[in-house]
């Protein structure tokens, strides 16, 4: 009786489980001179083996408030998103469109499955008519929003070469804090403003690490040809006067995309920075720094699309600049001169259903050698005080290594391990430290 | 015979090209834009892991879009290089900013 009763309440819960459903995420109308242009974008994929859905009979437009219908000249789709354009201008007292479609067929991402919207229940929205000077106000303050929640959120993906080397690896210091923080300044393409600061209270694993400044970077292609080829290409594709010269084009381009090779290009960075020891800021530097890195496209894991392989095979730079203190009685510190060589990379493999025992990998790992031409500020871990003096060599190596064994539709299970040793500018702190630990994740990849 | 009419150009294409540039896990049709690799490439992030582009790579998905689509360079100087941006909202961005060109 009780296994019944069980069955029973398992039952009911199946059956309210939701339905999958699409909606309307974005309706934008934009009336221009000669057209009504409206971008409908979609939660969901479409099917496009259903084209009825797309046709006038399963899609209303109403111009509000007046209710007039607005038939589409032309209707096109791609996997997420219906643009519509419309010939017949709404009235003048029209502020409004609505858009409805009857029935959707879809998918969910990384579902198979194919899903209809359920009858007697149309996928709508309602969107102000927007000018197109409006149209480019929403745009400037999507991008603006976009930036502020950036800001707002902690960092995850800590670049290693923003300015200095910071880190390869997104996880916390015990007892302390691992801050990198890096946001574009607005108006100033390629401008952006950092702060890095890696401080701890545990014993070989202070960097004493701190920067904030600002840099410039500048990207360059290393198939600059071919960009130029397949930009002429896609205009070409977008002013084909067949459909037969469409198809001509689409094979040319998807001939000469597929020519790029591992390498994506290189960045040149430059930037203006304090350096400080963030126990007192009294050991400060003002530190110009320029560094070339070259980046590899992200690439198929030996070929498989589980998993994925990129890298910055080289990195060559050089800091020069001025001690502004010291904090201790120390002589001959003046002068800073550095030159610096490295590299980074990072593996990451997942295959969920995969029968072999590691079903997840994330490896980042990366160096730096930094070499000191002039004397400057150490610490001393026999006084714990920036009162040593030294130039030379100063490397520095970090890698992080997650492998998860298990996982279930709410979370995976595996372990994690770094090993970090070196040093770091300002006071070449010397850090030698190894974690290993037990590490549970939520599959959504964003909670952990 | 009908006249044939092409689809409007919307800036889809120019940024799964875009996309596809700096990562080789995304391929694009540009006959079939609902066929990218991956499918839904649009209801993706940039650091998705089918996608798999960093902060830094966002640098060069804009370099690569501002040469498809130089008509609205300051918008796309503009677009944050925060890789957890989802792809479809700097789509929408980009044919807001073209739907406010005057042509």
């Amino acid at each position: 009786m009780r296994t019944l009763y069980l069955l029973a309440i398992a039952a009911c819960a199946l059956a309210q489980t939701p339905a999958p459903a699409i909606a309307i995420k974005t309706l934008d109308a934009v009336n221009r001179p000669d057209t009504l242009n409206l971008r409908i974008a979609f939660d969901s994929i479409l099917d496009s083996d259903y084209p009825g859905d797309l046709t006038d009979s399963n899609i209303t437009i109403l111009a509000m408030p007046s209710a007039s219908r607005l038939l589409p000249a032309r209707i096109h789709a791609t996997d997420t998103v219906v643009e519509i354009t419309l010939l017949a201008l709404p009235e003048t007292k029209d502020t409004a469109i609505n858009a409805c479609f009857k029935t959707l067929h879809f998918f969910k991402l990384d579902d198979p499955k194919p899903y209809t919207s359920p009858p007697g229940k149309p996928i709508c929205a309602t969107a102000k008519l927007m000018t197109p000077a409006d149209a480019k106000t929403l745009a400037d303050q999507l991008n603006a929003a976009a930036a502020k929640a950036k800001a707002d959120k902690t960092s995850t993906e800590k670049n290693i070469f923003a300015s200095g080397f910071v880190t390869t690896a997104a996880a916390s210091t015990q007892g302390g804090a691992d801050i990198s923080l890096n946001n574009s300044l607005a108006g100033l393409p390629g401008a952006n403003a950092f702060l890095h600061l890696q401080k701890t209270s545990v014993s070989n694993g202070d960097l004493r690490h701190f920067e904030l400044g600002l840099s410039f970077r500048h990207t360059t292609s290393f198939a600059p040809a071919l960009d130029r080829k397949i930009v002429d290409d896609v205009q070409k594709f977008h002013q084909a006067p067949t459909e037969a010269a469409r198809q001509a084009l689409a094979n040319i381009i998807n001939t000469d995309a597929a020519k790029y090779g591992p390498w994506l290009g290189a960045i040149q960075a430059f930037a203006m920075k304090m350096e400080a020891d963030p126990t007192h800021f009294k050991a400060t530097n003002l530190v110009g720094d320029g560094d070339l890195r070259i980046l590899t496209r992200t690439l198929k894991l030996f070929g498989s699309t589980n998993g994925y392989f990129r890298a910055r095979p080289l990195i060559v730079g050089i800091e020069g600049g001025r001690s502004l203190g010291t904090g201790e009685p120390i002589t001959g510190v003046n002068w800073i001169a550095r030159g610096k060589l490295g590299a980074d990379l990072t593996f990451f493999y997942d295959s969920p259903q995969a029968k072999r025992p590691i079903k997840r990998l994330e490896l980042n790992a990366g160096g730096i050698e930094r070499y000191l031409l002039f004397k400057e500020v150490n610490y001393d871990p026999a006084t714990k005080k920036d009162s040593r003096t030294g130039k030379g060599s100063r490397p520095y190596f970090q890698s992080d290594l997650k492998l998860f064994f298990a996982q279930d539709t709410k979370a995976r299970y595996g372990m994690r391990i770094a090993y970090t040793r070196g040093s770091l500018p300002p006071v070449f702190a010397g850090v030698k430290s190894f974690q290993f630990g037990i590490v549970f994740e939520t599959t959504d990849d964003k909670a952990r | 015979m009908a006249d044939f009419i092409p689809p409007p150009k919307d800036g889809r294409l120019e940024v799964a090209l875009s996309v596809a540039k700096v990562s080789a896990l995304v391929t694009v049709d540009p006959l079939k834009s609902s066929h990218t690799i991956p499918q839904g490439l649009f209801l993706c992030a940039f650091n998705d892991k089918k996608v798999g582009i960093t902060d830094e790579q966002m640098a060069f998905f804009k370099s690569r879009l501002k040469g498809f689509l130089p008509e609205i360079a300051p918008t796309i100087d503009a677009i944050h290089e925060d890789s957890s941006q989802i792809i479809e909202d700097v789509a929408r961005i980009v044919w807001l900013a073209e739907q406010g060109l005057s042509r």
